[in-house]
């Protein structure tokens, strides 16, 4: 029973970092109609001059440097390479292959400067834990849900309630009939992915804190589960990722924690649970669990 | 607003994706604050024109290859379409194109988010809401529960939050009832006697030669026949002419 509700705290966690991550895919996917297969990179990248900073300045200036680093990545990513795409009416699977080229060349280049070390990026909570009776979960997974939810809810406010994301909103309805109401797609899209980029930053920072052993080049990996997740929602609904994101966090988590149950699917099941619940629901639901747009077209 | 001529193609040609053109070598005038219609057949060019102005032709892979699009002077082809509709040209697309999603009030701010700030909006609000009454008990509702008749008037009211000079209307009556269809009319002709351009788009000839005082008719991207409504044109000369016979 602890160990299922510890399970059921931690998978509720990542799916929390899952649905940051998410969140940038959505926001980015409403705004262009692009995929941004980039997001992982941009992970590591907002981690790499986080741990890179962070011996100098301490964490938070590291952590403000790395977000900033990963937003500003992100704008230029569509300033310079998506929006020449826009401009000249390409297709949007033309921009999501770009955005895939992309991320291999930063995976590389990453990798290289990564090397076979694990990065720390220095954050504040150590090994603490905290408990409630039997049950004991790492600070940093405490930490990582509360950031996520004040983070998503805060921008689900903005979302709501501010003059950009009513733009946003009907950018993501009809782009044209935005654009003939003076509606600066632009604009609008520089400021999504500027989002994806600070929210895989914020997200980078809690998924090589404690319990993980830190940052290596395979972070970048582990930041595209959250695309399942995204998939999984419906890949343009803001509440779609939230609960893609938790279902697939909860999904990798009790898979990897009973899988002495389900030895009889293979070693290590839980990392790739998140691609077969995927897989599952876009069987039985292809726009996903919330999506308007069908996800099947991508 | 004073005369001459606010808005002026000339010369346009455009093409789609290298597909052949669609327009080959249209001229014609919008003066300011003047009503003019541009007629003509499916596939004619109508939208093309518009879409020129609009500066949305990109977004449909298509591209001016040769003619110029002026405005007050200024000449408006690759400009941006947001901002276009700064320098005061709003289109209402063809197949009113509300936001459904968003609620009437909302589409309405989305209109209006090009003013400077919340006293002009307001002023623009109540214009539109006067302009068209029925919105008013309807600003809470999202705009895809509406009839074709309201989304029209939705569409209308939010190109009006932008406070054009010149408003481009593509089709306004298509698929509405005759009783709206001569609403909204109506609510064209105060929009006119309001001071603002418009540059109507229509297949329902009756009705657009009802507004305007001088008319264009397109035929496979040319103009076919233009000039003063009543005196060169009349609903009977186009309809026999190009148009075939509206049911």
């Amino acid at each position: 029973m602890t160990k299922l509700i510890e399970l059921l705290v931690n998978g509720v966690s990542l799916g929390m970092l899952y649905a940051l991550i998410s969140v940038g895919f959505v926001v980015v996917f409403r705004s262009t109609d692009v995929i941004n297969f980039a997001q992982g990179s941009t992970l590591l990248g907002g981690g790499y001059v986080i741990a890179r900073l962070s011996p100098h300045t301490g964490f938070w200036l590291a952590a403000g440097a790395g977000v900033v680093a990963a937003a500003a990545f992100a704008m230029l990513v569509d300033r310079l390479l998506i929006r020449p795409l826009r401009r000249r009416g390409a297709r949007h699977d033309v921009a999501a292959i770009v955005t895939i080229g992309l991320d291999v060349l930063l995976l590389t280049d990453l990798t290289r400067r990564i090397g076979s070390d694990l990065m720390h990026l220095g954050d504040p909570w150590g090994n603490a834990v905290v408990g409630a009776g039997p049950v004991t979960v790492a600070q940093t997974r405490v930490a990582a849900m509360v950031t996520a939810i004040v983070l998503i809810g805060l921008f689900g406010l903005a979302f709501q309630r501010t003059g950009w994301g009513l733009a946003m909103r009907a950018t993501a309805e009809d782009t044209e009939a935005a654009m003939l109401s003076g509606v600066r797609h632009n604009r609008v899209a520089l400021g999504a992915w500027a989002i994806a980029g600070g929210l895989a930053a914020v997200a980078g920072v809690f998924l090589t804190a404690s319990p993980s052993p830190g940052m290596d080049a395979a972070t970048g990996q582990s930041a595209l589960k959250a695309f399942p997740a995204a998939v999984v929602g419906g890949l343009d609904s803001m509440t779609g990722a939230l609960v893609g994101g938790v279902i697939i966090g909860l999904s990798e988590s009790l898979a990897s924690g009973y899988q002495a149950q389900i030895s009889f699917l293979g070693q290590g099941f839980g990392s790739v649970m998140p691609w077969v619940v995927m897989l599952l629901v876009l069987l039985v639901k292809p726009s996903g669990l919330f999506g308007t747009k069908a996800a099947a077209r991508v | 607003m004073s005369g001459g001529a606010a808005l002026a193609v000339d010369d346009l040609h455009v093409e789609y994706g290298g597909a052949g053109r669609v327009l080959k070598g249209v001229s014609l005038r919008v003066p300011a604050g003047s009503v003019v219609a541009l007629l003509g057949n499916n596939g004619a060019g109508k939208t093309t024109v518009l879409r020129a102005v609009s500066g949305t032709l990109r977004l449909h892979r298509g591209a001016v290859r040769q003619g110029t699009v002026t405005w007050d002077g200024a000449p408006v082809t690759g400009t941006d379409a947001a901002e276009i509709v700064r320098r005061g040209i709003v289109q209402v697309p063809e197949g009113r194109h509300v936001f459904g999603r968003l609620t009437v009030e909302e589409n309405l701010r989305v209109g209006g988010g090009v003013l400077a700030n919340r006293t002009e909006r307001a002023r623009e609000r109540e214009r539109v809401l006067t302009l068209f009454p029925a919105l008013t008990a309807k600003l809470g509702t999202r705009a895809g529960m509406l009839s074709g008749g309201e989304q029209q008037m939705l569409a209308i009211g939010r190109a009006l939050m932008g406070r054009p000079r010149l408003l481009l209307l593509d089709e306004p009556s298509l698929g509405l009832a005759p009783r709206i269809i001569a609403g909204i009319a109506a609510a064209v002709d105060e929009i006119h006697r309001q001071g603002t351009g418009v540059l109507l788009v229509e297949q329902n000839s009756a009705m657009a030669l009802s507004l305007a005082t001088t008319a264009y008719v397109l035929d496979v991207g040319r103009v076919s026949l233009s000039g003063r409504v009543g005196e060169d044109i009349d609903a009977a000369r186009v309809r026999e002419l190009y148009m075939g016979v509206k049911p």
